[in-house]
């Protein structure tokens, strides 16, 4: 340690200690979990396992009632993420182009779900899905998540829309080009990266809520969040590792996939083409 | 030369945005072939017509009536006008070619046929061999250029350009006003240009008419105006002029209409004598204070020096209504 430290000198040396904790605080946990999960024998107390192996994969993929929540929570995903892009998308548009009357009202409202304790508002919908007769349907879930996600959905498409000029539409209708035409080819390709980016919390948001899809989805609709609690409670640890590392599979696979529109760069660019 | 026909007749065209913002009753016509430039400062109501013309604006009255066909209540799409903006006209992920294709396969033209198009129009605004650049590897004149291609593709039977130049650097803007000239002479195009640039309206135009506050003050060829400016405000907006008065009356004068006289008893006096390249700027103090311009060729100015007393000789004077 005293070697390390007078061969890096004392700032270089903080620096590495921070990050050493910054690394350990990340991936700690995560490393942790990936490790638990291909775990073949181990208690509590250790850090580590005695011995690995695919045991407790087996053990979840052979339990049917498992496998179908992972299923249910893709298709609820991309359901919940293709019908706010149907919703938000004109939204975020109307908010970028028109000066209407109460648009920063508008604006605001996307936020309010957000602001609010969320147990509260799923409660109050919870009895009003009673008497739509939506409590424990797949609608019912879908909107629940669909509340969660509309702020990303508005708020970050009607950014990218911003970028696009008024000028580079009108010349679309100029060349002879329908409204709809210039929104499909010129507005959205250009606000393409904004739209890939709220797509993408959607998808992920829709994956991990938990305590919505609890409370309206029970007890016909199972995902694998709301599943996770109960294997957690009930079964041992590594269990749950191994259910948490699928969870994490998506997320991963989108993040890499459209890692180009994630990167800082993009972020600090507004979104722009 | 026989009489050409007139292409495009505005009749008590009116969009108001306010009660003090917008136009009223405007009337102008357009001959084929001609290059109108729309002249005045910004909030003239210029671009307020130019883009009542393109379809960009809903009229509140009044008629415009393109090749014998009234326009006005067609939406942008349907017009046979081809518009250009001051900047953003191009659509950044698409490629030189695929911008100007765009239009091209809305009206289903094969693809041998855009293709040949496509070239032709390159070729007439000097861009040969840009199809696959995108337009953020283009200059902002090579993109101004290429809005001007992807709008003739399309045969526009009128040009709209919205102040295409001004965005662009001095020497760049003033190529590009020569190239605007030859494109039109060879495409045989009709024209309406926007600008708040007298010196850009002056050089293109076949005739311009100076707006003002929503109103035209006066419409005519660039020399007519120039000479015999109808207002005050014309007289003021294009060129220089020098306004002074005598005997409660005031006159407009020219800064070239102007020779001066070297003279020991001469009531005026040079403050400075300024060297514009093929022609020399003198200011001169008159007697009852102000300041006059002169402009004079540059073998004539070598006579004077700073401080020189000379004797001002108005050879052309002009006065306006108040």
């Amino acid at each position: 340690m005293k070697r390390l430290y007078y061969g890096l000198g004392k700032k270089k040396f903080l620096e590495w200690i921070f990050f050493a904790v910054f690394v350990l605080f990340f991936y700690g946990p995560l490393m942790n979990m990936v490790v638990l999960s291909f775990a073949g024998d181990y208690e509590y107390p250790d850090v580590v396992p005695t011995s690995y192996g695919f045991k407790w994969w087996d053990y979840i993929l052979s339990k049917s009632q498992m496998v179908d929540t992972i299923f249910t929570s893709l298709v609820l995903a991309v359901v919940v993420t293709l019908v706010s892009l149907l919703i938000c998308l004109p939204a975020a548009y109307a908010i970028a182009r028109y000066k209407f009357r109460g648009r920063s009202l508008v604006r605001l409202s996307f936020l309010l779900t957000n602001a609010f304790p969320k147990m509260g508002i799923y409660t109050a919908m919870a009895v009003i899905f009673y008497k739509l007769n939506l409590m424990g349907t797949f609608v019912g879930v879908v909107l629940v998540h669909i509340v969660n996600t509309m702020m990303f959905m508005v708020w970050i498409p009607s950014g990218a829309f911003r970028t696009v000029h008024v000028q580079q539409e009108e010349s679309a209708r100029d060349v002879g080009a329908s409204p709809l035409r210039v929104f499909f080819r010129i507005t959205m390709p250009m606000a393409w990266p904004g739209i890939v980016v709220a797509s993408l919390y959607t998808f992920l948001g829709s994956m991990e809520e938990a305590q919505g899809s609890l409370l309206i989805g029970l007890p016909n609709v199972h995902t694998m969040p709301s599943e996770l609690y109960g294997i957690i409670m009930s079964f041992p640890e590594t269990a749950g590792s191994v259910f948490a590392v699928i969870l994490l599979i998506p997320s991963l696979i989108l993040l890499i996939v459209f890692r180009k529109y994630l990167s800082a760069e993009a972020l600090s660019n507004g979104l722009k083409m | 030369m026989s009489e050409t026909k007139e292409k495009l007749i505005i009749s008590g065209l009116t969009k108001k945005f306010s009660k003090n913002e917008g136009v009223e009753n405007i009337n102008i016509s357009v001959k084929e072939r001609e290059l109108l430039t729309l002249l005045g400062p910004s909030g003239c109501g210029k671009t307020t017509i130019l883009r009542a013309i393109g379809g960009f604006n809903k009229i509140d009255s009044g008629k415009i009536i393109l090749d014998g066909n009234e326009i006005q209540d067609m939406p942008p799409e349907e017009r046979p006008t081809g518009m250009v903006f001051q900047s953003y006209n191009l659509w950044p992920h698409m490629t030189v070619y695929e911008n100007m294709a765009f239009g091209l396969q809305i009206r289903k033209h094969s693809k041998s046929q855009m293709k040949e198009e496509i070239n032709e129009m390159l070729r007439l605004v000097r861009m040969e061999g840009m199809e696959k650049k995108y337009p953020g590897q283009l200059s902002g004149g090579q993109q101004q250029r290429i809005a001007i291609a992807r709008a003739l593709v399309l045969k526009p039977s009128l040009l709209l350009l919205d102040e295409p130049f001004s965005a662009l650097d001095a020497k760049i803007r003033g190529q590009m006003r020569e190239e605007l000239k030859r494109i039109q002479r060879e495409a045989g195009l009709t024209v309406i240009f926007v600008t708040h640039d007298q010196e850009e309206a002056m050089a293109i135009s076949d005739r311009i008419a100076v707006m003002r506050r929503g109103f035209m003050d006066q419409v005519g060829s660039p020399e007519d105006i120039y000479d015999n400016p109808r207002t005050r405000f014309v007289a003021e907006f294009i060129g220089e002029m020098n306004f002074l008065s005598e005997g409660g009356k005031e006159y407009a004068v020219r800064p070239e209409d102007i020779t001066m006289e070297k003279s020991a008893d001469g009531d005026c006096t040079i403050l400075e004598l300024m060297s514009l390249g093929h022609y020399t700027q003198a200011i001169v103090e008159m007697p009852v204070g102000g300041e006059l311009k002169v402009f004079m060729e540059k073998d004539i100015a070598r006579n004077f020096d700073t401080g020189d007393r000379v004797n001002c000789i108005y050879n052309r004077k002009q006065t306006f209504a108040a």
